[in-house]
């Protein structure tokens, strides 16, 4: 009696195993597949040799915002970079402009905003739709590492999206180098003791922002303390979200001629560092590691 | 042989803690099942490393609100199912524990409850923190709850007098009894509350992080597979007491040797890659059929083996968390835990496992699988997986396994028999009593 019982009870135990087995080849088709084609993504990923630059323009400007400082670059060199522009409407659309030539391993991408309205709000917005850029640009691109420069808000965009967003991505892209000029990381406050909202998220999420990155921030003055905009203070106040945190942090002071905030990007020393510590290639041949802060 | 085997068996099964033990696990059972179907809905189904997730590309049409609502309903879940079975266990095994002495289980279980929450306790330093130490509620450290209940159950027992269970009970004696167990419960929780003050004393000087880190730096995933097979075996013996907890191997999915072998294999055609023998890959891809302790393989073999209604229903309640590498269902249901039958089969056999696979590896059978598998893979899909779809890793997998079940049904059968013998004997012993 018990016997029986217990066979019965075997013979539905072996058909759930079955089941079991059948679901598990099931399992198998699709995820062998799978497999394979994120296998051959990351191949791609590890395969690309471009290192694009990455620049975000600051408040008020446009993806056009960078034009005489790309032509400023191509000047110095016989290799051009070729230059990409996205725009990223509101309603999420991306559209492009520009082009990158096929087989140049340095391309410039300039990433614009329709709504490029100051304030931590549409900061946050802004780095949401930049992700979507540079996600569409790294599945499009495949590449695996990049270099970064942002231009006033652009910084804080930068700094925002390494926050929040770069961990989906760090897998297999790496951010190298990064580059912000005038960026007000405590807005227009001229001492830390004054913390905007922003500048607080920033120190207090601060851990997520890779440790192998180097960091360069410039700023700009006019008078001893401003860039005729952005206090010095505020673009000092950086350290403390980068410091310690981050590989190397370096900043540095120009003056002279083009320091105002807005002149910043087409200073002609600038564009010399942006040359000398973000650029992997100049003049075709491979920059220097000795000229870089060493990295 | 046999007989002896069998005697040893049940004289081990007789010790009164073994008796509690396979009582509370018995009883907590449905909750480490339920613990299991969760963990596995959260990390399979719904993480962006999930196996499910991946393979149905649920990125492309699910919106990410829904799966981290998903998400964060399961790992609610698992919180206060798996996270909470030391709290639980403790409960149980006190009021079995006191039963056992005929002693006032109610009474006990309380104080087992509040035991173990005044060893948890942990004094802020500031205001706004968790005051409590919530890994010591959770299954991962089983043991301490276990033998805290059984500590209370005896505390009970020397301390309290019988009582004679009755169906119906008034206000009055309940507080008879409360008045009388409430001097045992306050000596209890004056004795946890000492203890309790010396882990607050190590933890305000840090030495339990510095202990755990230095645990935890072990567990990198660079060691050779041989350093790694030994210390996987001693993971799996904590595992086996119930005590996974303070050296969890599963956590090592990434090192600079994994990458690098990663990156050898995405740039090359060929399998040479630099750490061939590298511990945490081989221990992934052939020491976990069905989590720790290959419980895919011991699953099969007490479906071959089992006859009783309740082992196949064991069997199929476990089926789908287990294909899934989560077993706490089973180790609670089998039980596996504290179980000296399954100790040999559950520490050792991963071994073998994982040395044959090196053997495999070595003669150039099978390339080391190199690329990083989702959460939740399958135990006979890793491998298959890890080298990219190399067909002989599958065979050799499903080889494996078909040892591995093979090795575990000799100890099922005779852990059965055992089972079987100690039925007879309680109702012997029952029917003795009756009459």
């Amino acid at each position: 009696m018990l016997k029986h019982k217990a066979n019965a009870q075997q013979k539905k135990t072996y058909r759930l195993l079955i089941f079991t087995t059948i679901f598990l080849v099931l399992l198998a088709i699709p995820a062998y597949f799978w497999m394979q084609s994120s296998t051959r993504r990351a191949e791609q990923f590890k395969k690309s040799r471009m290192s694009p630059v990455i620049m975000v323009p600051g408040s008020s400007a446009t993806k056009e915002r960078f034009n005489t400082l790309v032509k400023m670059l191509n000047e110095d060199t016989k290799n051009k970079h070729s230059l990409l522009k996205l725009e990223v409407k509101n309603s999420g659309k991306i559209t492009y402009s520009g082009k990158i030539r096929r087989g140049d391993r340095e391309p410039i991408i300039v990433v614009g905003f329709e709504n490029n309205h100051d304030g931590y709000n549409n900061i946050k917005k802004q780095a949401k739709m930049f992700d979507s850029a540079f996600n569409e640009l790294s599945e499009e691109y495949k590449f695996n590492n990049f270099k970064a420069f942002g231009h006033s808000n652009g910084g804080l965009i930068w700094t925002y999206w390494l926050e929040h967003y770069y961990s989906d991505y760090k897998e297999h892209i790496t951010i190298k180098r990064l580059m912000t000029v005038g960026s007000p990381y405590n807005f227009n406050e001229t001492s830390t003791n004054n913390k905007t909202q922003m500048f607080s998220d920033f120190v207090d999420n601060r851990s997520k922002i890779p440790s192998n990155l180097s960091v360069i921030s410039v700023i700009g003055t006019e008078t001893y303390d401003s860039d005729g905009l952005v206090p010095e203070a505020s673009v000092q106040a950086g350290k403390y979200i980068y410091q310690k945190q981050v590989k190397h942090f370096t900043t540095m002071t120009v003056t002279g001629e083009d320091a105002e905030h807005s002149d910043l990007p087409q200073n002609k020393q600038i564009v010399n560092l942006i040359e000398q510590y973000i650029m992997d290639y100049q003049n075709g041949k491979r920059n220097n590691p000795q000229n870089k802060p060493k990295n | 042989m046999y007989k002896r085997l069998t005697r040893y068996g049940l004289a081990f099964r007789h010790l009164t803690f073994i008796r509690i033990v396979r009582r509370t696990l018995a009883t907590l059972f449905p909750i480490a099942l339920i613990g299991a179907c969760s963990r596995v809905f959260q990390q399979a189904f719904f993480s962006e490393e999930g196996f499910i997730y991946n393979i149905a590309y649920f990125y492309n049409w699910m919106p990410d609100k829904v799966a981290s609502a998903f998400r964060m309903v399961f790992t609610g879940l698992s919180r206060i199912t798996f996270g909470m079975l030391g709290l639980y266990a403790a409960m149980v095994a006190a009021k079995y524990t006191a039963r056992l002495y005929h002693r006032d289980d109610q009474m006990a279980e309380l104080t087992g409850i509040a035991a173990m929450l005044m060893l948890a306790f942990r004094f802020p330093r500031s205001g706004n923190t968790v005051p409590f130490v919530w890994s010591l509620f959770s299954g991962d450290l089983l043991f301490i709850g276990l033998l805290v209940g059984y500590l209370v159950g005896l505390a009970f027992r020397w301390l309290g007098k019988p009582v004679k269970f009755t169906v119906h009970e008034h206000v009055i004696t309940i507080r008879r009894r409360m008045y009388r167990a409430l001097k045992i419960m306050l000596l209890v929780i004056m004795l946890a509350l000492i203890i309790n003050g010396l882990f607050n004393l190590m933890s305000y000087f840090n030495i339990i992080d510095v202990a755990y880190g230095s645990l935890q730096d072990l567990s990198n995933g660079d060691q050779p597979a041989w350093i790694k097979a030994g210390l996987s075996f001693a993971a799996t013996f904590l595992e086996w007491l119930g005590m996974s907890g303070p050296y969890n191997i599963m956590n090592a999915t990434s090192s600079s040797a994994i990458n690098a072998n990663l990156s050898y294999v995405l740039t090359h055609n060929n399998w040479h890659v630099p750490y061939p023998f590298l511990g945490t890959t081989i221990y992934n891809s052939f020491w976990t059929f069905g989590g720790s302790g290959l419980c895919l393989a011991l699953l099969l073999a007490v479906a071959i083996e089992a006859r009783a209604i309740e082992d196949h229903k064991l069997v199929r309640w476990n089926i789908l968390p287990i294909l899934f590498n989560s077993n706490s269902g089973l180790l609670f249901g089998a039980p596996v835990l504290l179980n000296l039958f399954f100790f040999i089969p559950f520490v050792l056999l991963p071994v073998v496992n994982m040395m044959l696979a090196v053997g495999a590896i070595a003669l150039h059978i099978i390339p080391t699988p190199a690329y990083q598998v989702p959460i939740g893979t399958p135990g006979p899909l890793v491998a298959f997986l890890g080298t990219n779809g190399n067909w002989m890793s599958l065979i050799f997998s499903l080889l494996l396994l078909i040892i591995d079940v093979c090795c575990y049904l000799p100890f099922v059968k005779l852990s059965l028999k055992v089972e079987n013998e100690a039925q007879r004997l309680d109702q012997e012993a029952d029917e003795h009593a009756e009459a």
